[in-house]
């Protein structure tokens, strides 16, 4: 549980932080035109709600997938996941300064750094 | 031509009582020359250049005189006994009873295809009826559930065309390698290794069942069966009539020996990828949130754990990844950091 919360935190809050530390809303090009524009789309993080379902059930499908690939045995109360993460701590967000994110397909660029950091 | 008008007019019907879609504005013209032989038999041209020559109002007035009283006389009117009689006397081979075959068994009998003398309809379908067919598999009714579609289809399909019974021979065998003949010493071999005489009972599709056939159909519901298929009419000499639906979308494809490429020879081009980057950092579509997702958890749940799996169950594991692409290693040793740091 530990874990699915940090994947929590990790995909839906910290990447998307840093994505916007990289380019803030109001970001321009080189060309002087607004980054955030056309296809892309401005991304807003998560902040964790465990009364919101979405984010509950995410929880409960990540923490199970997990066990199950350790040979644990599952747990689907929601009661029970709710009370647990109550006492959850996840690390503060960092933003990063060495993180190169790809713009364009063709651009290669190094970025296991920062959006590597997964796990723990 | 009619089945045609029919799928067109049951559209603009559903069109009209759901109210989504536009309808057919302006006219809509449709023809099918192409199927009017250029050249007559000697027996059919009298009457039908006669025909031709009148005005299309006249022709149906005196097409009255040409009619012998049988269901197909508007189609000898425009075809010829001559192509009439071949029709009837067609052997041909349907695989699969679902959708498509449904529609072109139903064609099939309107035409009276293998009504006559010598004519012959076989279906195979190994599928039974379930409940979610009926909506469009039209030849299945509610008390067909539970049966199998090749036997119920041929049932229905004679009630529409009487002049089918006993015309249509249906089974509920894949076509595929255990159903073609196998040699008697091959067989042999089986039944010695084996014990057990697999013989006769399955030889359904043999050699002499391909050469009677004058021609295939598929309407199969997976590509390695089409293919099986291909490979049994290329090598039998027979044409192929290849259908496929998918969603809304439809494909058919003639297979004709010494004149057309085979079903096997051309592919389909792969599925559109997205670029990862758009996916990773840049969504802007729900194809591209559902590609991430599926990313994630095969990453996260399943290619860690067949890296671990990999690591302990090959002593050298670790140094093929080093040998192996930037991406990969950095990959696999990002993964198992979470391992590394347990206490």
């Amino acid at each position: 549980m530990q874990w699915a919360r940090q994947q929590f935190q990790n995909l839906f809050s910290n990447s998307i932080q840093q994505l916007i530390t990289a380019f803030p809303p109001d970001a321009l090009t080189s060309e002087k035109m607004p980054f955030w524009s056309g296809t892309k789309r401005c991304p807003t993080p998560i902040l964790f709600d465990a009364s919101n379902p979405t984010h509950l059930d995410f929880i409960i499908a990540c923490a199970n997938l997990y066990a199950f690939n350790f040979g644990l045995k599952g747990e689907t109360s929601p009661e029970y996941f709710v009370k647990v993460l109550e006492n959850i701590v996840v690390a503060e967000f960092v933003p990063k300064s060495n993180v190169r994110i790809q713009v364009n397909e063709n651009e290669n660029v190094q970025e296991n750094i920062g959006m590597l950091c997964f796990a723990f | 031509m009619t089945a045609v008008i029919g799928g067109i007019v049951a559209q603009e019907v559903l069109k009209a009582v759901s109210g989504k879609f536009h309808p057919i504005y302006q006219y809509f013209f449709f023809d099918a020359t192409e199927t009017v032989p250029e050249s007559l038999p000697e027996a059919d041209a009298q009457p039908v250049c006669f025909l031709l020559a009148m005005s299309s109002r006249l022709t149906l007035f005196f097409s009255f005189f040409f009619q012998i009283g049988s269901r197909y006389d508007a189609q000898i009117a425009v075809f010829g006994k001559t192509f009439q009689d071949k029709l009837a006397n067609t052997r041909e081979f349907l695989v699969g009873a679902g959708a498509i075959g449904c529609e072109m068994l139903k064609n099939w009998a309107m035409i009276g295809l293998g009504s006559g003398p010598t004519g012959h309809i076989y279906i195979t379908d190994m599928d039974t009826i379930e409940r979610s067919n009926l909506s469009r598999q039209f030849l299945f009714r509610n008390k067909d559930v539970g049966h199998f579609k090749a036997a119920a289809a041929a049932g229905a399909v004679t009630l529409l065309n009487p002049d089918l019974q006993g015309k249509i021979k249906f089974f509920q065998e894949k076509v595929g390698a255990e159903t073609e003949r196998t040699s008697w010493a091959l067989l042999f071999f089986k039944y010695i290794f084996t014990l057990q005489w697999v013989g006769e009972k399955k030889e359904l599709f043999n050699d002499a069942f391909f050469e009677s056939l004058h021609g295939v159909t598929n309407a199969l519901d997976n590509v390695d069966a089409r293919k099986y298929v291909d490979r049994r009419c290329v090598y039998y000499r027979k044409p192929l009539l290849e259908s496929g639906t998918l969603g809304t979308k439809g494909n058919t494809q003639v297979v004709l020996p010494y004149l057309t490429e085979s079903y096997s020879s051309s592919q389909d081009p792969p599925e559109k990828s997205f670029p990862s980057c758009t996916i990773k950092n840049f969504p802007y579509a729900i194809e591209h949130t559902i590609q991430w997702s599926r990313d994630l958890f095969e990453g996260l749940f399943k290619n860690q754990a067949e890296n671990v799996n990999a690591y302990l169950s090959k002593p050298n594991y670790a140094q093929e990844i080093l040998k192996q692409n930037g991406a990969v290693r950095s990959r696999v040793f990002f993964f198992f950091s979470p391992f590394f740091s347990f206490p």
